[in-house]
Parts: C-alpha cells; structure tokens; sequence
C-alpha cells in the first residue's frame, strides 16, 4: 500500500512531461523518483509530509518550466547526498556524470556565494526555494526570517536576470509577506510592553526619563531572547515607581539642598535659630511667651462661646507643650 | 559625600562583587542581569544609587562600535577608582559582620 501510494506521487510528473520526453526519459525519471524515494524513506518534512513530497514538487515545477530529463532528474535527486547517506559514486553508477556533477554542483552551492553564473544550479536552487517559500511556516522563526531575507535579496534578482518573471514574483511576494507577518508577530508581541515601559517611565525626571529609555530600548532591542527581554521590561516597569522617587529625591536634593544651606548660614536665620534655641532651653522661657498667646486665644473664644472656651483651656496647653517638645527635639 | 554609603544589601553586595571581578570591564544592564541572576527592578535602582554616590561611572557606546553591528548604543557602566576601593572595603566589612554572626550564632549554640 505504501509502495502504491509512492508511485502515485511520481505519475502526474511523468504524465505531465509524456509528451516532450522519450520513453527513455521517462523510464530514466522514474528510476530517479525511485531512487530518491528510497533514499528519503522515513524522513518526514517539517509540514508533516513525508520528505519525497519536496524533490518531486520541484521536479513538477522543473518540468513545467520545460526543463531538460537531466534537470528534472537532478531536481528528484537534490537533497539525497545532502541529506542522505547516499554517495556520488551510487549515484553515478546509476544515472551517469551528468545528472551527478549537477546534483553535487546543487549541494555545493550557497546562494550569494560561489559559482554565480551557473545557470542550472541556479535555476533548480529558485525551484528548490519557491516550494520551501510555500511551506515556510512550518520552519522555525529565526530560519524564516533568514530565509526570506536571502529570498528577495539573492535569489528574486536571479530569477529576473534568468528571466522567469512568475518564479520572481512568487518568490517576492512569498517572502514580503512572511517578513510582514514575522514584523507583526514581533511588533504585536513587545508593542504593548514597550508602551507600557514609555508611560511609567513618565513618572522619572524628564532628563534621567530620555537616558534611562534610551538606555533600557536599547537593551531591549539587542537582546535576541523575546521572552527574557519581556522579563526584564516588565521588571523594570513594576520598579518604575521606586526608580522614580529615588531619582526625584536626588533632583530635589541637588536643586534644593543647596539653597537650604545657605539660607540656614546666613546671619538672620542663624540669629534666630540661635534665639529660638535659647527659649525652648527652658519650659519657663518658653511659657513666658506662649501663655500670653494662650489667654488672648481663650479670651477671643469666650466672646463668642465660653463653652468653646473651657474646651480649648483643656485642650490648648497639651498641644502647645508636644509641640515645643518637637522643637525642642528637633534644635538639639 | 564619598563618605556615604548605599545600603549594603545582599543584591548590592551582589553587583559589587561582578563590577569588582575585573574592575577594568565596562558591563551593560542586561549583561549585569545575566551575570549576577537579579532581576532588572532590582539592579538599576541599586546602579542609580550607586552611581549618584560616584561608586559607578557610566558611558555610551561608542558609534565606532555599535553603528556597524547595526544596533542603538548601549549605556555601559564600570566601577570608578574610589567606588573600587570604597566597594572592596564595604564588602570586606559585611563579609566580617557576616563572620562575626556566624561565630556568636556557634557560641550561642555550644
């Protein structure tokens, strides 16, 4: 059943290039397909298919393109030694120099790198890339991104000067869009954290707000780990309001204490310190010139209401008497 | 006011001794939060303190360094020579007081 299954995969290929290629040709494909087959046996694509799924995908489009036997050949075989512990030697025992020298040609070659004006290579790596472009979402984050820079940097100008304009556009749009949805997912993700970070660093002085965002965005942009810079960003965020009494503290200190300084150095002040100290040494001192200010405030209240009078000759002196007693504490 | 001294919390102390690990290295916010395990809420609180008290100095990143690997500058920071003498003492003083617990803690247990 499993056999049955495979070779249905191969016969639309084969019907499709029945026409152009000899029966040779044909027989020469299949064996390829079968080889290929045998060799990818067990290995799975990350979409979940099973792997032979790719080389005839890019041996369809090979031959959709009206490729050569040798191309489409080379196209079922791509990624059997890469990927295989298939040999050059079985594989030129098998299908000869032709179809091999392409397939290790293929292997060797790195888009921007190398051999830049050999047109079959080139030409099955932009088939190769426009099936894997078309199940990209299946990779891994960091290898669609890298992915698809190398698409529409490298490989979308070849495919133009090869002219297949289809296969270029393809590619472009296949690789924008995965970008944009990578952009969005990055964006979407960090967009509310930053935005949070912005509005609680409102609360710090406006010079240490623009230094310490510029410092923490800068942190946050490159760190690579998405989920430790959310960790620090939101850290940050909930010791905003500490960070900011701190740095307020300290601007009011630079600014003021100065000021406070001087004005308790200078003659009126220190004179009047100096008085006032020497008043509060004393309860006696002190009463002298608090209990005059006692009875004018009992008397001013008895006018209106000798109730409110008796309440305040029970309740006045206890304040008076703790609050020189603060100051008392305080000048010492 | 270099007589000052941060609270030499267990963090604190932390922070001190990465920073004094090699004084000469400059070392940024996150790299201190990798280093030392500590969350950021906890660190730039404790490097703005110790910054005011002229423990720490702090530089941006040259553009020669970080406009070509294509990244905004980062802040770094490095302990200054009085914060590395003032950082060795202060540590070298909790580690006494840590000592001297720990000794009254065993005669109080013999």
């Amino acid at each position: 059943m499993m056999t049955g299954s495979a070779q249905s995969l191969v016969e639309p290929l084969l019907a499709q290039v029945s026409g152009r290629f000899s029966q040779e040709e044909l027989d020469r494909v299949r064996h390829a397909y079968d080889v290929a087959a045998r060799w990818h046996e067990g290995q799975w694509r990350k979409s979940g298919q099973r792997y032979i799924v790719h080389p005839v995908a890019v041996a369809e489009a090979a031959a959709a393109a009206g490729l050569d036997c040798t191309m489409v050949c080379a196209a079922l075989l791509h990624d059997v030694l890469e990927d295989t512990a298939c040999g050059p030697e079985y594989l030129r025992a098998e299908f000869g120099e032709g179809i091999t020298d392409l397939v290790e040609r293929l292997t060797a070659f790195r888009p921007g790198a190398g051999a830049p004006d050999d047109d079959q290579v080139i030409m099955l790596t932009l088939l190769d890339r426009l099936h894997n472009m078309r199940t990209i979402q299946y990779v891994a984050t960091d290898k669609q991104l890298s992915k698809s820079r190398e698409t529409l940097d490298l490989l979308v100008p070849q495919a133009q000067r090869l002219g297949l304009p289809l296969v270029a556009e393809e590619l472009q749009e296949l690789a924008r869009h995965r970008l944009d949805v990578l952009a969005g997912q990055a964006g979407g993700d960090m967009t509310a954290t930053l935005c949070a970070l912005r509005l609680g660093s409102l609360t710090m002085p406006a010079p240490a707000r623009t230094r310490y965002l510029e410092e923490w965005l800068a942190e946050l942009r490159t760190s690579v780990d998405r989920r430790s810079c959310r960790r620090f960003a939101w850290q940050l965020i909930l010791a905003l309001p500490r960070l900011s009494f701190m740095l307020r503290k300290q601007q009011w200190d630079d600014r003021y204490a100065t000021i406070v300084h001087r004005a308790a150095a200078s003659p009126p002040w220190r004179y009047g310190r100096k008085a006032l100290c020497w008043v509060l040494q004393s309860q006696t001192r002190s009463w002298v010139l608090l209990a005059p200010l006692t009875a004018w405030i009992v008397i001013q209240t008895a006018q209106g209401n000798a109730g409110t009078a008796v309440v305040t000759v029970i309740t006045l002196p206890p304040v008076l008497c703790a609050a020189v007693k603060w100051l008392q504490d305080r000048l010492r | 006011m270099s007589r000052k001294m941060p609270r030499m919390t267990l963090q604190t102390q932390l922070i001190l001794g990465e920073l004094l690990a090699d004084p000469a290295r400059r070392i940024h916010g996150f790299e201190l939060c990798a280093a030392t395990g500590l969350r950021s809420g906890t660190i730039y609180p404790i490097l703005v303190r110790l910054e005011e008290l002229g423990w720490l100095d702090s530089e941006w990143e040259a553009p020669e360094v970080h406009v070509p690997a294509g990244r905004p500058r980062r802040r770094y920071y490095r302990l200054s020579e009085d914060g590395a003498a003032s950082a060795r003492t202060a540590l070298r003083a909790a580690e006494a007081g840590r000592l001297k617990a720990a000794a009254r803690l065993r005669t109080a247990g013999a």
